[in-house]
């Protein structure tokens, strides 16, 4: 006999474990079935070499909601403190680009004046968007295609949140989102290196560079976003997500791959285990990518000729690898004083760097210079290397998935070559205190995390892929199996560590089963 | 066709400034509708960028734009235009020779289109009749935004939404599925989408070019699909079918509106260098020649583009600083060239020798998408592609009387050629000679022996466009055709009808929506709304 519950949630990274804790929440019996040994996903601590632990992949917690976490009831977790982020440039150049207001304009203007002043406008004009963003990512997304179905108040009111930001912020939001981040900034900013390092917020991880349009709107939805951080980073948000999800009673089972999702009268029935075990549920929420969800969980029968033609072209090609680094000592950039507690920075010199970078992926090569999202945990939590020593964790833009001639132990380790000797233009002796170094291409990504096409996003965020994710069909967290919902980063509103997606989804899960309850 | 140089009267109802095909179109719209008309260009041709001009003795070049398709069929019944000359002979084939000797032709005949295809892929042989009707149903729903002036969501008045309404109205017939694939179309990038139905390499690369033509993008920068659709709108005598070529050269379509406009009783002088609009307390009262002349108007149209309109003829001091602002927001960056050949034999492909029905349509050396690729990115960082993408046409198969018997001239487009080159815009005339040279280099690899064929060789760089046709930065949309400059943002948020801050002034050429290409919808709609306002 196989065990039943009422949910059942595929994956145990953050979104999976919001999804899970809040179902519990409500009182439903909930399973989490994890294919790693341990949760956290792409924020799970992984020992890389003896002492050594790593922060996670994606290093920063920027992005969670508070709201989610006020839900959770771990309110408690999140601080007003902006994480600095430094931008490193040429001969000693270094200045936050984000973080505490008066501190970061300040930095921005020691390097030319006039970029002070617009990072003041280019604040402003972030922190009046706001509203409209935050809207628009923090809950149920809107179907245009078929908007003579939405409620008309629904419609009518999104359209006024947009009107109130006054004609003018309007029409600039709607004129710049579709444009290229480097015409983007551009229009505000002077300093190359300035430039650079903002523009990977918008292009980090994905298959665009600064010339591409549409990569202003994923600025802007990263500076709507941010505001708050995790007190003790993502280890901490981990750690708190699985006592959470343990208090609420969700089973967990880690270290066992869903194989198969199982269905019988066109809903879903329940999930099969990679160790054959069978877990029955009128509900299931896979917050995987949802392209595997469909194509490899799912029979074939499940879905029509378009749905699948549609999915399969859900681009989810993995642009950036994940380098691990064990240091003996501190690392200290040029130019930054012992103030400056440098945790976070990054090495995008100028724009057309980044663009170079990007132009070697459309060849299936690595970049040459690639620019580069640096932190070192250890430097708020020591507890994750021996002392006197750190951790120095690099997102490593651009790596293609598909890389010409394979990702073999030597293209990790002449990409790993690279990302030190570039780290070590900007810290100099860097290269000299490596005790250890661990690369993950998108490929390792993909066998180790189960992340499709090794994409960080779970999915291109394409303007496109960004209004409608992951398809129609799955539009709002539902597929086109009854009872089967997607919970992850593939949809509504997104990649980084947000349990955004998470939170909406478990509306959807609850909807319809409320409604059938209604009708019994 | 001549035209005299000194303007009859010191009055008129309406002058129009630059006399290219929207100027022209304008002029006959309202001359038609009983305006006394003046339209002054600053050449000894009309036409602007749609011009046919004996270059070398004996040899016809159409200059700059070298197809047509989108010129909107309304406008030639309104201006009757066959009567006055126009004739657009429909392109027979889209031929794209690879280097490695083989071929792929796409032909009017669907048939004879899907074999070709099925050499290559049979899949995409398959698939390709799908994509054709899926296409050709979505561009009808684009029609009623290009043929409508582009409503403003900022404002509050009801006659926008009404507008509104009517802009959308081919999108409200839409059904989901379509709407899915039109905004794909309006955010992919064209390899991305046609990656979505088509798998091979050298049916992607030829189609995806359109998408790039006159931007400073590359086929895979998001955005660059929509113009996917453009191919499947043109209309040819109000049949759906692909690019045509007018008779006598892209000038005819020039010519044929000019007649009309003067058959209405519009003016046109040419060699008139018009140096300002003469602006009295905000209002446009006529323009200033650089002779000195001074002719007076009720109203002024510029044919101009943005920045030449409002830097140019009106001047910053008239201007309020958020416009101001706007239009140094707004992009220009040429990114073509064109290279115009006389030569003395018809060109032999390696790939498919002889004369052949493949001649008789555009010739696109675009081999693969990687090719296009690596073309753009020399240019990002200032070069031209060495390996450029070409767009070839033979306009003499079809009118021989452009070159003496048995020879012929060959225009091709070229992209990528920035105006920005890394030595300077203003440099580019030392690298003139080079760059025709890199086409020529391209051309002789897919046609062995054309170099000794060439007898004449016209360069033009998109440094010659701007000083020559008035192109800023040799853009030949009058800015770039992307998202945040499009609609009710072209030229800039609140000017976009055709208006200007200065009263009795207005705009009727490509940096209006909808701008680019030789489709006459920007000279129309002003010519309209014009009328409307002086009759309220």
């Amino acid at each position: 006999m196989s065990e039943r519950f009422d949910v059942i949630v595929i994956g145990g990274g953050h979104n999976g474990l919001t999804t899970a804790c809040l179902m519990a929440m409500q009182g439903e019996r909930v399973a989490l079935v994890e294919k790693r040994d341990a949760l956290g996903g792409l924020a799970e601590s992984v020992e890389f070499e003896p002492g050594f632990k790593s922060a996670g992949v994606w290093h920063g917690t920027g992005n969670v909601s508070e709201s989610v976490m006020n839900s959770l009831g771990l309110k408690s977790l999140i601080q007003n403190e902006l994480p600095t982020v430094y931008a490193l440039g040429e001969s000693g150049h270094v200045a936050p680009i984000f973080g505490p207001f008066n501190r970061t304009a300040f930095g921005i203007s020691q390097h030319a004046p006039s970029d002070g002043r617009n990072y003041a406008r280019y604040r402003a004009f972030m922190n009046r968007i706001r509203p409209v963003l935050s809207r628009f990512l923090t809950r149920r997304p809107l179907n245009f295609l078929e908007v003579e179905r939405e409620a008309p108040v629904e419609v009518l009111t999104r359209a006024l949140g947009l009107r109130f930001l006054g004609s003018h912020d309007m029409v600039e939001l709607l004129r710049v989102a579709p444009m290229p981040v480097r015409d983007f900034l551009n229009e505000y900013f002077e300093s190359a290196f300035i430039k650079g390092a903002l523009s990977m917020d918008a292009v980090l991880g994905t298959f665009a560079a600064p010339r591409s349009p549409g990569t202003t709107m994923n600025l802007l939805m990263h500076e709507s976003i941010a505001g708050q951080s995790i007190k003790g980073g993502s280890i901490a948000l981990t750690e708190a997500l699985i006592r959470r999800a343990r208090e609420l009673g969700v089973q967990v089972k880690s270290g066992n791959a869903v194989t198969k999702i199982l269905i019988e009268n066109k809903s879903v029935k329940g999930v099969e285990l990679e160790n054959g075990e069978m877990i029955e549920a009128a509900a299931v929420s896979a917050s995987c990518n949802p392209k595997a969800v469909l194509l490899d969980l799912l029979p074939v029968e499940a879905l029509t000729h378009t749905t699948e033609h549609r999915i399969s072209n859900f681009r989810t090609c993995g642009t950036a690898a994940h380098l691990l680094l064990a240091i003996d000592g501190p690392v200290s950039f040029q130019g930054a004083s012992a103030d400056d507690n440098v945790c976070h920075a990054r090495i995008a010199p100028t724009l057309d760097h980044v663009e170079k970078a990007f132009d070697a992926i459309k060849y299936d090569r690595f970049s040459d210079e690639p620019v580069l999202d640096i932190a070192i945990p250890t430097i708020d939590d020591p507890r994750l290397a021996p002392a006197d020593k750190s951790v120095v964790s690099v997102l490593v833009a651009y790596a293609p998935y598909n890389l010409d001639g394979g990702w073999t132990d030597d293209a990790r380790s002449a990409l790993t070559r690279k990302v030190i000797d570039t780290i070590s233009r900007f810290a100099p002796g860097f290269d000299k205190k490596i005790i250890a170094a661990k690369l993950s291409s998108p490929a390792d990504l993909e066998n180790d995390y189960g992340l499709t096409g090794g994409h960080l996003h779970h999915g291109e965020p394409g303007l496109d892929q960004v209004v409608i994710r992951p398809i129609p069909e799955c539009f709002n967290h539902e597929t086109p199996v009854e009872g089967l919902t997607l919970c992850g980063s593939g949809t509504h509103p997104g990649g980084t560590v947000s349990c955004m997606a998470g939170a909406l989804a478990t509306r959807e899960i609850t909807r319809p089963r409320k409604i059938r309850a209604d009708v019994a | 066709m001549k035209f005299s140089n000194k303007p009859d009267h010191p009055r008129y109802d309406a002058v129009v400034v630059g006399g290219g095909h929207n100027g022209l179109t304008c002029a006959a719209y309202l001359a038609k509708a009983g305006k006394s008309v003046l339209v002054l260009e600053k050449r000894p041709v009309v036409g602007g960028s749609a011009v046919s001009e004996e270059v070398f003795p004996g040899f016809t070049y159409t200059v700059c734009s070298y197809v047509v398709s989108l010129f909107r069929p309304h406008i030639v019944r309104d201006l009757e235009l066959v009567r006055h000359g126009l004739e657009i002979i429909p392109l027979e084939a889209s031929f794209s020779p690879l280097p490695n000797g083989d071929s792929l032709c796409r032909w009017g005949d669907a048939h004879r289109t899907r074999r070709e295809i099925a050499r290559f892929s049979a899949k995409d042989a398959e698939v390709y009749p799908e994509f054709s009707l899926a296409m050709s149903q979505l561009a009808r729903f684009t029609k009623s935004i290009i043929d409508n002036p582009a409503p403003n969501p900022a404002s509050l008045n009801p006659a926008e939404f009404v507008q509104a309404l009517r802009s959308s109205q081919g999108l409200r017939e839409a059904n989901a599925d379509q709407r899915f694939i039109y905004m794909k179309l309006l955010t992919m990038s064209a390899a991305d989408f046609l990656d979505q139905w088509f798998e091979s390499d050298v049916l992607k690369a030829p189609m995806s070019v359109s998408g790039i033509i006159g931007t400073f993008l590359g086929v895979r920068s998001p955005g660059t699909a929509y113009v996917l659709l453009h191919h499947y709108m043109g209309e040819i005598d109000g049949a759906m079918r692909a690019w045509g070529f007018a008779k006598g050269g892209t000038g005819g379509i020039s010519t044929a509106i000019a007649r009309s406009a003067q058959s209405y009783g519009a003016e046109i002088v040419t060699e008139a260098h018009v140096s300002n609009v003469i602006i009295k307390s905000g209002k446009a009262t006529g323009v200033a020649l650089e002779n000195g002349d001074e002719i007076r108007a009720d109203t002024v149209i510029s044919g101009l583009d943005p920045r030449r309109t409002y830097l140019g003829l009106v001047g910053k001091e008239h201007l309020d600083s958020e416009l101001t602002t706007q239009l140094g927001h707004y992009k220009f960056r040429g990114s073509s060239g064109k290279v115009n050949l006389a030569v003395d034999r018809l060109p032999e492909f390696s790939s498919r020798p002889g004369d052949g029905p493949h001649l008789y349509g555009d010739v696109a050396i675009a081999p693969s998408i990687q090719y296009l690729e690596k073309a753009y990115d020399q240019a990002k960082y200032g070069d031209f592609s060495e390996r450029p993408y070409i767009n070839m046409v033979i306009p003499t198969l079809v009118d021989p009387t452009m070159a003496p018997p048995g020879k012929h001239v060959i225009s091709c487009f070229v992209q990528y050629a920035p105006y920005d080159i890394k030595e300077g815009a203003s440099n580019w005339p030392q690298r003139r000679e080079a760059f025709g040279d890199a086409v020529v280099d391209t051309l002789e690899e897919y046609i062995p022996g054309i170099k000794e064929t060439i007898l004449h060789r016209q360069v033009l760089t998109p440094w010659d466009l701007e000083q020559e046709f008035g192109l800023t930065e040799g853009n030949i949309f009058h800015g770039e055709l992307s998202l945040e400059q499009l609609l009710y943002l072209r030229p800039a948020a609140g000017w976009a009808k055709y208006k200007t801050p200065v009263r009795s002034l207005w705009m009727c050429a490509s940096g209006t929506h909808p701008g680019g290409g030789i489709m006459g919808a920007s000279g129309e709609l002003a010519a309209r709304a014009i009328l409307r306002k002086r009759a309220a």
